[in-house]
């Protein structure tokens, strides 16, 4: 048993790192004009679209863990690339569906750029549980269509138009109203998902968005951290002061915490039976969605009215820690299966 | 990163849960927390060292079986799992492993192991609690023996320890982290008064412990002379990685009962507690693999240092959900005096962000030493 990243995981998590940074924006303003279209080429070039695909497709046959710790660098970074939503979520999905290699293949290569279709509250994959609502296709920015569950064929994929952009309250992410009877042609996209492939699938999507909220919480922390040891009152730096350290310090602790039970589910989706899987990745989901708010409030709070200034990285951090935190079911949402999960055990 | 367990491994938990399936501890002493689940603790622990399964970590040569911390988790798992808590390892031995002498080594550490003499931690005085080092317990030394003067507080245990392990200034000359040593000496010898206090739920764990002209041989000196702050750095480190002190065992077993609890609740009460119950899966869960990535650190060779306040600060949150959740479950029984374990349970929940170093105190050593936020 080893509980830490192999030399290999540890390499991966500061390439990728790198490679976010250099293609992060310079400042909050730029979001608005950033260019995901170059973004999204850099990431098909670096293979990280195909990291988790077949080789024979131009994938990089990488782990769940490799998948998490490339989305919590690149979040680390605040990219707004839609990794998460139109890569790493689409490439499970379609991985799950025995999609054919034609069409993997224009994943890992960047031509196949959809999104995921979830339900209007944001808590699941539209057509799990619920059909109604008008579904969201989440982080969609440069989609051509979005992927949804076909509602009336089981654990089939479907492609749709997309249709209008919503607001997004998080400056990293677009997101667009999808109508689900609009069907388009994106190529084949597999068969129907086996049931306990579907379950392991869940739990695949809720430990990346896990991971996200781990490079959230992780960049959020270093850039108040900074913040203090650079902003003088009463003659000197808060960062001096108890009040902030206990500040950070807690925040810290529930960061690692988070760190742990989402690295163990990114391990446990590739290594242990689904249920068992399914249960860790739940419980991530519930800790992180937890502390990326508390903690991501936190940095809001260091950095005092400067927080509230909208040139101020703060709230870019609390707003993609708030969506992740919804997406796939907030922290009320995985209690209540946890309890569910392990009632059952009993 | 790999979770499975080794082949090795394996074998080790197999025969642990074979092993466990036929051996628990007495229920005698059960909601006794003085002398006789004291009593009943070390009976526990003695049957765990003969069975094999103690001490594991430690150097064959004394007592131990030269193994990875990783098989201290893997017992505290499946203790925990059996419905018993792993008793605390002697975390106070590390410092007689890591600084005294071979001799030293063999006479007080297996024993330690085995459980056959019970140690306590003469470190917090009446002036010298979160600012340990500004002791003042004198050991001044006269030919070959220190002659010891002054007073302990909050020495758990004294009142049954066998033996001591005590912080005392040996040069008050000196800086005030320069100036301390450590000796170790029998609880029984002259000189010696032990005040037990009792404490919010009605027993007592702690003691006042005061020293007249104890005399103590300067060959029970651990270290050198000026040895006693790196010394407890690294006690304080170990007693803050709950491997060492049993602590995943403790919270898993808890679980198992809350889970058990929540099926004979009304149905109402249920949809009340069963979210607090699985948050309180969640929360040890976090506790349980941040530990178990420290303990993988230090099966690597990295010594325990600053993060281990990390685990510490996660253990206080996990013990105290643990505690408030007992208490509220419980109702007004505790309120009305008829449920003094739930009152022990909740009350001692309070005491894990003060000993083994305060909450606030972990708090700064994770900014300052981790964060590297400077000191004012």
């Amino acid at each position: 048993m080893d509980a830490t990243l192999t030399e290999s995981e540890e390499l991966l998590r500061e390439t990728v790192r790198r490679i976010g940074a250099d293609l992060a924006v310079g400042s909050v303003g730029e979001f608005d004009e950033y260019d995901d279209a170059r973004g999204w080429k850099s990431l098909a070039e670096t293979g990280l679209l195909g990291l988790r695909l077949p080789e024979s497709v131009g994938g990089g046959a990488g782990t769940t863990l490799d998948e998490a710790i490339t989305v919590e660098a690149l979040a680390y970074n605040s990219l707004p690339v839609p990794y998460l939503g139109s890569a790493a979520f689409v490439g499970e999905l379609l991985l799950a569906a025995n999609a054919p290699e034609e069409t993997l293949a224009r994943l890992a290569s960047g031509d196949l750029r959809c999104s995921l279709g979830l339900t209007n509250d944001l808590s699941d994959l539209w057509g799990h549980s619920s059909t109604s609502g008008t579904p969201i296709a989440f982080d969609s920015a440069g989609s051509s269509a979005a992927i949804v569950l076909d509602a009336d064929n089981g654990y089939r994929l479907r492609a749709v138009a997309l249709g209008d952009k919503v607001n997004s309250f998080d400056l990293t992410r677009q997101n667009h109203e999808i109508d689900p009877s609009k069907s388009v042609d994106v190529g084949p996209l597999g068969g129907e998902i086996d049931p306990d492939v579907f379950v392991r699938t869940i739990a695949r999507l809720l430990t990346l968005v896990s991971a996200d909220l781990i490079g959230v919480m992780d960049a959020g922390l270093a850039t108040a951290v900074e913040y203090a040891a650079t902003r003088e009152q009463f003659g000197v730096p808060i960062a001096t002061f108890q009040a902030m350290q206990h500040l950070c310090a807690a925040q810290l602790v529930s960061l690692e915490g988070g760190r742990s039970l989402t690295e163990y589910a990114a391990w446990a989706v590739d290594q242990d039976d689904a249920n068992e899987a399914l249960l860790a990745a739940r419980a991530a989901k519930a800790y992180c969605s937890r502390a990326g708010r508390t903690v991501t409030e936190a940095v809001v709070q260091v950095h005092g009215g400067m927080g509230f200034t909208w040139d101020c990285m703060a709230h870019v951090f609390l707003k993609r820690a708030l969506t992740d935190a919804k997406i796939l079911g907030d922290h009320a949402v995985q209690i209540s299966e946890i309890a569910n999960l392990r009632g059952g055990s009993n | 990163m790999d979770f499975k367990d080794g082949p090795d491994e394996a074998r080790f938990r197999g025969e642990l849960r074979e092993w466990l399936l036929h051996n628990s501890p007495s229920h005698d002493a059960e909601g006794d927390h003085g002398e006789k689940g004291n009593l009943a603790n070390l009976e526990w622990h003695r049957r765990l060292y003969a069975g094999g399964w103690l001490g594991l970590s430690w150097p064959k040569a004394y007592g131990g079986q030269g193994l990875t911390p990783i098989y201290d988790a893997i017992v505290n798992e499946e203790v925990g799992a059996s419905g018993a808590s792993a008793p605390s390892v002697g975390y106070l031995g590390r410092a007689i492993l890591h600084f005294g002498s071979d001799e030293q080594k063999s006479e007080y550490l297996p024993s330690m192991l085995r459980g056959d003499v019970q140690w306590c931690q003469g470190f917090s005085e009446p002036g010298a609690g979160s600012d340990l080092a500004s002791l003042r317990t004198r050991a001044d030394k006269r030919d070959d023996v220190y002659v010891v003067n002054g007073q302990k507080v909050w020495t758990s245990r004294a009142q049954w320890a066998d033996w001591c392990l005590l912080l005392c200034r040996t040069n008050p000359e000196l800086p005030k982290h320069k100036g301390i040593s450590c000796l170790v000496f029998e609880m029984d010898r002259p000189g010696i008064t032990v005040h037990p206090l009792q404490q919010t739920w009605g027993t007592a764990e702690f003691n006042e412990v005061f020293f007249d002209n104890l005399e103590v041989p300067v060959s029970r000196r651990i270290g050198e002379e000026g040895d006693g702050w790196p010394l407890a750095t690294t006690v304080l480190a170990h007693e803050r990685g709950p491997a060492d002190i049993g602590f995943i065992s403790h919270f898993q077993h808890q679980l198992q009962e809350f889970e058990a609890l929540l099926t004979r609740l009304p149905e109402d009460r249920r949809a009340e507690f069963a979210p607090r119950v699985a948050q309180a899966y969640v929360s040890i869960a976090a506790c349980r693999l941040h530990v178990l990535k420290s303990l993988s650190l230090r099966a690597k060779g990295v010594a325990p240092g600053a993060d281990t306040s990390i685990d510490k600060l996660l253990m206080t949150r996990v013990e105290q959900e643990l505690g408030a959740l007992s208490l509220d479950v419980a109702g007004s029984a505790p309120l009305l005096g008829n449920d003094a374990e739930t009152v022990y349970r909740y009350l001692r929940s309070r005491a894990a962000s003060i000993y083994g170093g305060t909450e606030q105190i972990q708090h700064s050593i994770v900014a300052q030493r981790i964060l590297g936020m400077q000191r004012a």
